[in-house]
C-alpha cells in the first residue's frame, strides 16, 4: 500500500512538472475570434469609450473591438506577463511609454506596419520604422494647489520643490507602479547628472508617493497636498471633472524652466502568425485611426498633445511646447535598473 | 461501523467522484502551485551566487527584501496584539461578566466583521488625512496645528487589528462558553481564590483556542496587501506582499515568485502550529465539556464604566468608520464642505444604473463566487464522504494538499494561476475560467473545515440503514446524509460568495475586459480616478451585502446547530 501511495505522489508531481516545463514551447494560436480584435490601452475610461465607440461606428457599429483598458503601469505589467508566459494575448497594444516597445520589439514580438497616416504627422513623427508609431505626446509639468499662489510659493522649477517650504505638501508617483512616473524619473536622474539627489531632496522634504501619475493631481484637488509633479493631461482633466461637479478648479500648472518632459505614447500590432486576415487587417484599421484627424481629436480632447498637423485641440492646450526635455529611450531602456535602484536608495533613507 | 465495502474502493459512483474530485484538487490547487515553485527553485538555483552575495542581481536586494520581511513581521505582530487585546477581552466581557447590553455588543462586532479590510483603509484615509475628517474637526476647533497622519506602520496594524479582532473575539467567547464552571469552581472549593482560579484552571483551557487564533491573526496580517498598499507604500515602505506586486510590476517574475515561497514557508509554519494546538485543544474540550455555562460575574460599580469604555471602542471602531464611509459615499465629491447642499445620491445612481462596468463587476463577482463555491463545496463533500467512510490509501494526503491554500496569500495564488494558466495544455488566462479555478482553490478549505466538521458529526448507521434497506450508495447519500447537512453546506457555500465580494488581489491580478469583479472595481476606482465617493457607495453596498450574506449564512448555520 505505501509503494502505491509513493508512485501515487511521485505521478502527481511528475504530471505536473512536465505540464509546468510545457509552458515555454508553445505553437502560436489566435485566442480571439474572426471579425474582433483585442486592443489594451491606457488613458482615462471617457477617452477610451469614445475610442471604441468612433472605431466601431466606422464598422456600422459592429462589436470589432475588445478592449482592455488599464493604468499605464498595470497594463504594461499584463503584457509583460503574457510575453513570459508564452504569447501576448492583444492584438493591439497602446499606452505606457517607448521602453516597452524597444524590449517588444527587439524580442521581435512586433508586427511592423507602416499607415499611410504617418505621412500628415509632424516631421519627426513620420519617419518611424513602423514598429510603434507615436500616436501622442504628454507633458510632465508642475502642478499647486491654487491657494499657493496667495501665499507667494507657486512653483517655477523642479529644484523648487526641494525647498524646504513644501516640507509634507508634496507627492510623486511611484516610478516601480508607473510606467509615466517611470519615464520622467529617469528624465529627472539625467537631468541631475545622472545621481539621485533630486530624489534624494524631495525625501528630506517627506514626499508622499502615490501609485498613479494622475493621483498627485487628485490629491491636490482633494486638499491633501499642496505641490507635484504631474502629466499635464491629467491636470487638464482634473480641473474639468472639478468645473462640472461644482468644485473650485483649483489645479494650477507651472511649466518648469528646464522643462517640461515629453513623453511619447506609442502603438504597435502584436505580431501572430496565427491571426485570421480580417483581424489583422482590423489591427492595421486601428493604427490608421489612431493616427487620423479623428483620433487625434479624440485623445487631444483629454488633454494628451497630438502629433499630427493640424488637429482641432481644445481650449487649454497649448499647440506647439518648445522648452521641453526630451527622453532618449534607448539610454533609459539600458540603465532602467540603475535609475530604479537609485530612486528606491534615495527613499530608503 | 463503516459504510459499503471496507478497506478497498469498488466500482461504484463513489468512486468516479472521488477519481475526479482528486483530479479537480490537483487542477486548481497543485498545479499553480508547483508552476510558481518550479519558477521560483529555477531562478535560485540560477542566481544562487548573487542572492547570498546580497543582492547584486537586478531587482533582487536581499537587504530590501530582509527589511521587507521585518515590516511584515513587526506589523502582524502588533495587529495580533491590538486584536488579541480588543478580541479577548471583549469576549470576557461578554462571556464571564453581567455587562448588559450584550446582543448589540456582539451584533455591533459581527459588524465590524463584515467591513473588508481595505474598506477600514480607505475609512482609515477618510478620517486621519490631511483633508479629513479629524483635520476639519481640528481646524474648526481651531486646535492647532494637525500633525496626524494615517501614512504609518501604526495606523496598518491598527486597521488588520480592528479587522482581525472579531475573529478572536468569536473565538476566545465560543472557548469561554465551553470551558464551563464545573473545574473553576472545583478550584475555589479547594481554596483558590477566583482570580487564581480563572488563571490556573480557565485560562489554560482556552489558552490553545487563543494561541491558534493568534496565529491566524498573524499569518493573515502577514498575507494582507491591500492595506499596506494603502497606508504604507505612501511611504515608500514595504512588506513582503507589496514587495511581491512590486516585483511583479518590475516585470520581475521569478523574483515575485521567490518571495512568495518564502511568504508561503511563514505561513505554511503558521498553520502547521495552528493545527497542533487545535489538536490540543479539542482533547481539554472533551475533559471540560461536562457542567453547565460558565459562571456570570458581576462587575459591581465599575458596570457603568466598563459599558461606557466598551461603547466608545465600539464606536470608535464600527460606527465612525462606518459613518464617515456613508457620508463620503453621498458627497458629491471628496473634499467639499458636509452641508445638505453637497450631498447626493447621484453615486448610488451612477453606481446602480449608469456604471456599466460596476454592474458587471458585481453581476461577475457573484457569478463566480456561485460557481466556485458550489465547486468547492462539491469538492469538500466529496473528500469528507470518502476519507470518512472509505478506508483509502492517500486519504490524509489529499485532505493536506485540499487545506493547503488556507496558509497561502491570495496574491500567491493569483501569481501561480498566471504562471500555470496562461499557455501550455490548458489556457484559461483572459477567461472568467482563471478566476473561478483560483476562487475554488481559495474556498477549498474553507468548505473543507465546515462540511468535514458536519459529515463527521453524523452517525454512520444512518446511511448504513439506507443501504441496508436497498439503496445504493449515492441514493442513499442523497437522501438520508445531505438533507442532513444542506443547511450546513448552505451557510459555508455563502460565506464563500461573500468573499468573492470583497476579495482584491485574485481579481486583481487576473481580470480582463468584461470579467472585473467588485474588489478589482474597488480598487482600481480609488487607485485610478480617485473617486472616493463612489468607492464609499460601492463599500457601502458591499457591507450591505454582506451583512445581508452572513445573517442568512448564521441562520443556516443555527439550523444545523453550529455556534458561530
Amino acid at each position: 500500500m505505501k509503494r502505491k501511495l509513493f508512485c501515487m505522489v511521485c505521478m502527481t508531481f511528475l504530471s505536473c512538472y512536465l505540464f509546468a516545463g510545457g509552458n515555454s514551447e508553445s505553437e502560436p494560436v489566435y485566442h480571439g475570434s474572426e471579425g474582433k480584435i483585442t486592443f489594451y490601452l491606457s488613458g482615462p475610461e471617457k477617452m477610451v469609450n469614445e475610442i471604441e465607440n468612433a472605431f466601431e461606428a466606422k464598422h456600422d457599429g459592429n462589436d470589432v473591438l475588445d478592449v482592455f483598458h488599464s493604468g499605464c503601469g498595470p497594463l504594461r505589467q499584463k503584457v509583460w506577463m503574457e510575453m513570459e508566459a508564452g504569447q501576448i494575448y492583444a492584438d493591439v497594444f497602446f499606452g505606457s511609454n517607448p521602453v516597452i516597445f524597444h524590449i517588444l520589439k527587439d524580442r521581435g514580438v512586433l508586427h511592423r506596419y507602416i499607415s499611410p497616416q504617418e505621412d500628415f504627422l509632424k516631421g519627426e513623427y513620420h519617419d518611424g520604422d513602423g514598429y510603434f508609431p507615436i500616436v501622442n505626446l504628454r507633458y510632465v509639468v508642475l502642478v499647486y494647489h491654487k491657494d499657493l499662489e496667495n501665499q507667494d510659493m507657486a512653483p517655477m522649477s523642479y529644484a523648487d520643490l526641494l525647498k524646504p517650504e513644501y516640507l509634507g505638501l508634496m507627492a510623486y508617483t511611484d516610478p516601480a507602479q508607473s510606467s509615466t512616473s517611470f519615464a520622467y524619473t529617469s528624465a529627472l536622474w539625467e537631468l541631475y547628472e545622472r545621481s539621485n539627489g533630486f530624489f534624494a531632496g524631495m525625501k528630506e522634504n517627506r514626499v508622499l508617493i502615490v501609485p498613479k501619475s494622475k493621483m498627485v493631481a487628485d490629491k491636490i484637488l482633494s486638499g491633501e497636498i499642496g505641490v507635484g509633479i504631474s502629466p499635464f493631461d491629467a491636470v487638464f482633466r482634473g480641473n474639468r471633472i472639478a468645473k462640472k461637479t461644482g468644485m473650485d478648479p483649483v489645479l494650477a500648472i507651472a511649466w518648469p524652466e528646464e522643462g517640461a518632459i515629453r513623453i511619447e505614447r506609442p502603438i504597435a500590432i502584436i505580431k501572430n502568425s496565427a491571426r485570421p486576415a480580417v483581424n489583422q487587417a482590423l489591427a492595421e484599421e486601428l493604427i490608421d485611426f489612431m493616427l487620423s484627424e479623428e483620433g487625434q481629436a479624440i485623445t487631444a480632447k483629454y488633454g494628451f498633445y497630438p502629433v499630427r498637423e493640424n488637429t482641432t485641440v481644445p481650449a487649454g492646450l497649448h499647440m506647439e511646447v518648445e522648452n521641453y526635455i526630451g527622453i532618449d529611450w534607448l539610454s533609459v531602456w539600458k540603465s532602467e535598473q540603475e535609475v530604479r535602484a537609485g530612486f528606491t536608495e534615495a527613499m530608503r533613507k | 461501523m463503516k459504510l459499503s465495502v471496507p478497506g478497498k474502493l469498488r466500482s461504484d459512483p463513489w468512486t468516479v467522484i472521488y477519481a475526479s474530485a482528486i483530479i479537480l484538487i490537483l487542477l486548481p490547487v497543485v498545479y499553480p502551485l508547483f508552476n510558481l515553485f518550479v519558477h521560483a527553485f529555477s531562478f535560485i538555483l540560477s542566481q544562487k551566487v548573487h542572492v547570498f552575495e546580497g543582492g547584486s542581481v537586478p531587482g533582487f536586494n536581499l537587504t530590501d527584501t530582509l527589511c521587507a520581511l521585518k515590516n511584515s513581521i513587526l506589523i502582524s505582530l502588533a495587529a495580533t496584539a491590538i486584536a488579541l487585546l480588543a478580541g479577548g477581552a471583549l469576549a470576557w466581557l461578554i462571556v464571564r461578566t453581567d455587562i448588559p447590553f450584550k446582543p448589540l455588543i456582539r451584533r455591533l462586532i459581527f459588524l465590524t466583521f463584515c467591513v473588508p479590510s481595505y474598506v477600514l483603509s480607505i475609512c482609515c484615509l477618510e478620517i486621519f488625512g490631511t483633508n479629513g475628517f479629524l483635520h476639519n474637526l481640528f481646524m474648526y476647533l481651531g486646535a492647532g496645528k494637525y500633525q496626524i497622519s494615517p501614512y504609518s506602520m501604526f495606523f496598518v496594524s491598527l486597521v488588520m487589528g480592528i479587522h482581525l479582532y472579531p475573529l478572536v473575539f468569536f473565538a476566545v467567547s465560543n472557548a469561554l462558553s465551553k470551558a464551563g464552571r464545573t473545574l473553576e469552581d472545583a478550584a475555589i472549593q479547594n481554596g483558590a481564590s477566583r482570580p487564581m482560579a480563572i488563571i490556573t484552571v480557565t485560562m489554560p483551557l482556552i489558552l490553545p483556542t487563543i494561541l491558534s487564533t493568534a496565529l491566524f491573526v498573524f499569518s493573515r496580517t502577514m498575507a494582507n496587501y491591500e492595506v499596506p498598499a494603502k497606508l504604507f507604500s505612501p511611504l515608500y515602505r514595504e512588506t513582503m506582499t507589496t514587495r511581491i506586486y512590486g516585483a511583479i510590476t518590475a516585470l520581475d517574475i521569478p523574483y515575485a515568485s521567490v518571495l512568495s515561497f518564502i511568504l508561503v514557508l511563514i505561513s505554511g509554519l503558521a498553520l502547521i502550529m495552528q493545527f497542533v494546538l487545535l489538536k490540543n485543544k479539542r482533547q481539554i474540550a472533551v475533559t471540560s465539556s461536562s457542567g453547565s455555562g460558565p459562571r456570570i460575574l458581576p462587575l459591581g460599580k465599575r458596570r457603568t464604566l466598563v459599558v461606557v469604555s466598551v461603547m466608545v471602542f465600539i464606536g470608535l471602531t464600527t460606527l465612525v468608520p462606518l459613518g464617515v464611509l456613508f457620508i463620503s459615499s453621498i458627497l458629491k465629491r471628496w473634499g467639499m464642505e458636509i452641508v445638505l447642499s453637497n450631498f447626493t445620491l447621484d453615486n448610488y445612481r451612477n453606481i446602480i444604473f449608469h456604471n456599466g462596468t460596476a454592474a458587471r463587476a458585481f453581476w461577475n463577482s457573484l457569478v463566480y463566487g456561485a460557481v466556485s463555491a458550489s465547486i468547492a463545496a462539491f469538492l469538500a463533500i466529496s473528500i469528507t464522504w470518502m476519507t470518512h467512510y472509505k478506508k483509502i490509501s492517500g486519504k490524509r494526503i489529499i485532505e493536506f494538499l485540499a487545506s493547503s491554500p488556507m496558509s497561502f496569500p491570495t496574491m500567491v495564488l493569483a501569481l501561480g494561476a498566471v504562471l500555470a494558466w496562461s499557455s501550455g495544455w490548458l489556457v484559461l488566462y483572459n477567461t472568467p475560467w482563471i478566476i473561478i479555478i483560483t476562487y475554488t482553490a481559495l474556498f477549498l478549505p474553507l468548505a473543507l473545515k465546515n462540511i468535514s466538521g458536519l459529515i463527521r458529526n453524523l452517525d454512520p448507521g444512518l446511511e448504513t440503514a439506507a443501504r441496508v434497506s436497498g439503496a445504493p450508495p449515492l441514493r442513499a447519500f442523497l437522501n438520508v446524509t445531505l438533507p442532513l447537512i444542506f443547511s450546513g453546506v448552505k451557510s459555508s457555500w455563502m460565506i464563500c460568495l461573500l468573499i468573492a465580494f470583497r476579495e482584491i488581489p485574485i481579481g486583481l491580478m487576473l481580470h480582463t475586459t468584461g470579467t472585473e469583479t467588485v474588489g478589482v472595481l474597488l480598487f482600481n476606482m480609488r487607485s485610478n480616478s480617485g473617486d472616493l465617493e463612489s468607492t464609499s457607495a460601492i463599500a457601502v453596498i458591499v457591507i450591505l451585502l454582506s451583512v445581508f450574506g452572513s445573517t442568512l449564512a448564521g441562520r443556516w448555520r443555527k439550523k444545523e446547530g453550529i455556534s458561530v
